[in-house]
């Protein structure tokens, strides 16, 4: 499936993750939320529509390229961007950071409709 | 009372003992069955069985024109083995695109879009098997699992939305699954639709006889319904082998007919393309330079996916782009760059040895080197 976020909330805190078609079968690691960015555009500008996981597992080396409406794991990736916008606000530049979950999901839900329709979006709520 | 019987109906003449009145009785089965046999004998016809409420078993060849209107043989009289239109992706359990170990995590895929969901303390592991496959078969999905305290909950499944273009809200669907385990009540399927009225319907469960069993679930969905998941449930610790699944538009259930190969795989890659298992120095895209350590390198999916995709690259070392002299310069860096549901795009990193405006070949150092993209609706 990719690399991705399985638990936002283990004890201990980062998150936990998952590479479950890892050449050679699949491996599990833990990051920190800090350790996940935004993919970057030529100029080396944050891009809001991608984030980028490496996968924790030692030699692995992979990386998983996430776009904003979900690719692999809808769920689990569009949680996850709502919480780094939290954390860094949306580098679209209308969005900044510390705004509450709802807001976020909104703010989220109407990029993710302009790119791949409206019925795209998954995540109703996140636990803070 | 005393008489006689006439030779040409089974008429009796007959003489009260109280009287001396003559009566004509008549025993109405004989005389029916005597002016059948005459009417046959007549007419050569052959009617035995039809006009006392026993089936018409027709001769061969008997219908040689248009004795069925037009249009009047309904789905619910088709027999199973009427090969009708599979609505799944990897109905047959073969397609394993993401490799042949176990899968056991929650929301795992395993076999192409056949999804792991575990309940409470349950595990299910799966895994493809070419040993216990169904008649015919190429490969299945080989499940052990061990209940906890999923209570029958945990599933191995494939959702079908309508948001990816499915079309069967409102419709009467059946399912047709082949399932072998050696543990009664331990496996059976089933059907979860959402909506007004959504619910789940099984089928029976799986005796247990150590063979394979048809199991067999109809529902109509709702016609709000968005999501129809196909779901072979758990229900006590066992290994269940699931192959030849087959959901149709019908009240009644229909074998599994084996798409073309070519067929079957084109669906799979709607959802999950990968480039893996290339030979060392296989060229895998061209690309555009732009600096002396970066290139951007396009590559074009053979199938249009359901959704913008996740990429995954393996390590940056299995990969290289080429110099201008075309000397390979192995990678130090490699992201997915952009994608959408027909392409996508790497970025390079490499240590220097490139030349900005130059074209590049990106091409495979070891056969670890892959590429996926993965688009689940």
């Amino acid at each position: 499936m990719s690399i991705y976020v399985v638990d936002f909330k283990p004890v201990g805190g980062g998150w936990d993750v998952v590479h479950d078609d890892a050449p050679g079968g699949s491996h599990a690691g833990h990051v920190a939320a800090t350790d996940i960015a935004f993919g970057q555009q030529t100029d080396g500008t944050p891009d809001y529509r991608t984030a980028v996981i490496a996968c924790p597992f030692p030699g692995c080396g992979s990386v998983s390229t996430h776009p904003l409406g979900g690719g692999a794991a809808p769920r689990s990736v569009q949680e996850m961007f709502v919480r780094m916008v939290i954390r860094l606000g949306c580098p679209c530049g209308a969005f900044t950071a510390g705004k509450s979950a709802v807001l976020t999901i909104l703010h989220l839900k109407g990029h993710v409709a302009a790119i791949e329709g409206i019925q795209r979006w998954q995540v109703a709520s996140i636990v803070p | 009372m005393t008489g006689t019987t006439t030779g040409q109906l089974p008429l009796t003449t007959a003489t009260d003992s109280d009287d001396t009145e003559n009566f004509l009785t008549v025993s109405l089965t004989a005389v029916l069955q005597s002016l059948t046999n005459l009417f046959d004998s007549v007419t050569g016809h052959d009617h035995s069985g039809a006009g006392k409420g026993a089936p018409v078993v027709l001769g061969a060849a008997s219908v040689g024109t248009a004795a069925i209107a037009n249009g009047a043989v309904t789905n619910a009289k088709l027999a199973a083995d009427v090969a009708r239109a599979n609505q799944l992706v990897n109905g047959g359990h073969d397609v394993w695109g993401r490799g042949t170990s176990a899968f056991t995590a929650t929301a795992a895929y395993a076999a192409d879009r056949w999804q792991i969901t575990l309940a409470g303390t349950d595990t299910l592991s799966v895994i493809r098997n070419t040993a216990n496959v169904d008649v015919g078969s190429v490969a299945c999905s080989a499940c052990t699992f061990v209940l906890g305290s999923g209570a029958g909950a945990t599933r191995y499944s494939q959702v079908l939305k309508v948001s990816d273009g499915h079309q069967l809200a409102g419709r009467t669907i059946s399912l047709s699954a082949r399932r072998r385990t050696a543990t009664a009540n331990a496996v059976r399927v089933g059907i979860l639709t959402d909506g007004t009225g959504g619910t789940t319907t099984f089928s029976g469960f799986h005796t247990g006889g150590g063979t394979f069993e048809t199991l067999t679930a109809t529902v109509t969905v709702p016609a709000d319904a968005t999501t129809i998941t196909i779901s072979t449930y758990f229900a006590a610790s066992c290994t269940a082998y699931c192959d030849n699944d087959n959901l149709i538009v019908g009240s009644v259930a229909a074998d599994y007919v084996p798409l073309h190969p070519a067929d079957d795989l084109a669906r799979c890659q709607r959802y999950y393309y990968r480039i893996a298992g290339q030979t060392v120095g296989t060229v895998v895209a061209t690309g555009h330079v732009y600096a002396t350590t970066d290139a951007m390198l396009p590559l074009p999916l053979f199938a249009k996916l359901a959704v913008t995709p996740t990429i995954t690259v393996s390590a940056a070392g299995d990969w290289a782009v080429a110099s201008a002299t075309f000397v390979s310069q192995t990678c130090t860096a490699l992201v997915g760059y952009t994608s959408s549901s027909d392409r996508m795009s790497l970025h390079a990193t490499v240590a220097a040895g490139l030349v900005a405006g130059n074209a590049t070949t990106f091409v495979t150092l070891n056969a670890n080197s892959t590429v996926t993209a993965e688009a689940n609706p």
